[in-house]
């Protein structure tokens, strides 16, 4: 296996999906590994964490984990009770994620675990574990470095920037990128004559925000979870439509876009169709924008161009 | 509220959002002051009180809830009304705001009438004399 990838060990949203008509793409929900140079990054732990903390236990070589939270959504923190490295003396584990303080990112961790929730709690975990509230600061380990921006879905949750070796890695794995934009186009009715050009700059304004953080990302990680029906019906439920999504990765000039956090309901032939509709969207646009049905057990090799 | 205008301060990087804003006082006897970054608009709320702060909540710099919770620290303004304007339609961000004491969480696009309203509801601003 190459030195520098990206592994895809979960790659659904809101809730695992263990169905025979979906295990093509994987049923696990959010979990992303990184290995740069040695060092493991691990990017969310819904329950596609349980088969890596599988592996790296046989591995054994690595023993130095970073696990980064984007939020504490259940589907993004829920493998965590079954992650054998935590119980595994040895082994040492960085958390971050968002919080006001290390107490506070600790105790999101450990409330899922109380009882009567589980029948063990993470005092019974016998790696060596640290908690960071994420600051201001970018987060360095070895050639890699991690910065934190803010996601549109509910709570505080945040997207990671990742560069390594020149190449940007952007995880956004929840994202609702143009609600205010359909809010709008629901609403103009509503607002004056001469407040209609504010409501098209604020429009502009939020297209111009997505294509910002994306512009020239190398891998492209994003919430592409409904289609355009399912959106309509599901608005405000922090998700992006799929077409929203490779449209701004185009506009932004993304090299590469891996469709993300699929809604559990859609089995594989559905994706398949998702994904089939964003190749022709690419063609139409005539862009050289690569999207990737992303799928678990994918690995990227980093080095590769 | 004769005499002494209310100070309306305002933290959104969101140019359009702020213009809606700058609207919606033209009425008003009111100062208002707008910050586009959130740490500028921190700092100046750190040395200075305020009538009424409105939140952005969806900013590159910060979430606002986060930034409200720092404000609440500050004794002069742990009781300071706050009202949230955001894109953000979700329960979880306004259960939030409202433990954090924010009298009012309105989702974007906000007509400058409504806001005008707030701000006469929440300071008693009087109108501007024609």
């Amino acid at each position: 296996m190459a030195t520098n990838y990206l592994r895809f060990w979960g790659v659904r949203g809101s809730y695992p999906a263990p169905f025979a008509s979906h295990m093509r793409i994987g049923g696990n929900t959010p979990c992303v590994e990184l290995r740069v140079d040695g060092h493991v990054l691990v990017l969310d732990a819904g329950t596609g964490i349980i088969p890596l903390g599988q592996a790296l236990k046989r591995e054994r070589e690595r023993e130095r984990l970073k696990v980064f939270l984007t939020h504490y959504h259940w589907d993004h923190i829920s493998g965590l009770p079954f992650f054998l490295p935590a119980f595994t003396p040895g082994f040492d584990i960085d958390f971050y994620g968002p919080a006001p303080s290390a107490e506070e990112l600790e105790a999101h961790i450990a409330q899922q675990m109380q009882a009567p929730y589980f029948p063990v709690e993470t005092a019974t975990w016998l790696a060596n574990v640290r908690y960071h509230a994420f600051q201001d600061e970018p987060v360095t380990v070895g050639p890699v470095t991690l910065t934190t921006f803010v996601l549109h879905h509910p709570g505080l949750t945040y997207g990671f920037r990742i560069e390594v070796n020149g190449k940007v890695i952007l995880y956004c794995p929840d994202n609702e990128i143009l609600f205010v934009n359909q809010r709008i186009d629901d609403m103009r009715d509503a607002f004056d004559e001469d407040e209609h050009a504010v409501l098209e700059a604020m429009k502009e304004e939020q297209r111009g925000r997505v294509t910002e953080f994306m512009r020239d990302a190398d891998y492209l990680i994003h919430d592409a979870q409904y289609t355009p029906e399912d959106y309509k019906r599901k608005r405000g439920w922090g998700h992006s439509c799929y077409i929203d999504t490779v449209n701004s990765a185009i506009d932004a000039n993304a090299r590469q876009l891996f469709l993300f956090s699929y809604d559990p309901e859609y089995d594989d032939e559905r994706v398949d169709a998702l994904h089939e509709r964003t190749r022709d969207i690419i063609r139409e646009r005539q862009s050289p924008l690569v999207c990737h049905k992303t799928c678990e057990g994918m690995i990227i090799e980093l080095d590769e161009d | 509220m004769t005499g002494k205008r209310p100070v309306i301060v305002v933290i959104d990087d969101s140019r359009a959002s702020i213009t809606l804003y700058e609207r919606g006082v033209e009425a008003l006897a009111v100062s208002l002051t707008t910050f586009e970054s959130p740490r500028e608009g921190f700092r100046y709320l750190r040395e200075n009180g305020a009538d009424l702060v409105f939140l952005g909540n969806l900013m590159r710099e910060t979430d606002g809830l986060s930034l409200l919770r720092r404000l609440r620290e500050l004794e002069h303004h742990s009781a300071t009304p706050v009202v949230v304007m955001t894109t953000k339609d979700y329960d979880q961000d306004r259960t939030m705001a409202k433990k954090l004491g924010a009298l009012e969480y309105l989702i974007k696009p906000v007509r400058s009438q409504e806001i005008r309203d707030v701000i006469e509801k929440y300071t008693g601003a009087e109108r501007r004399a024609p």
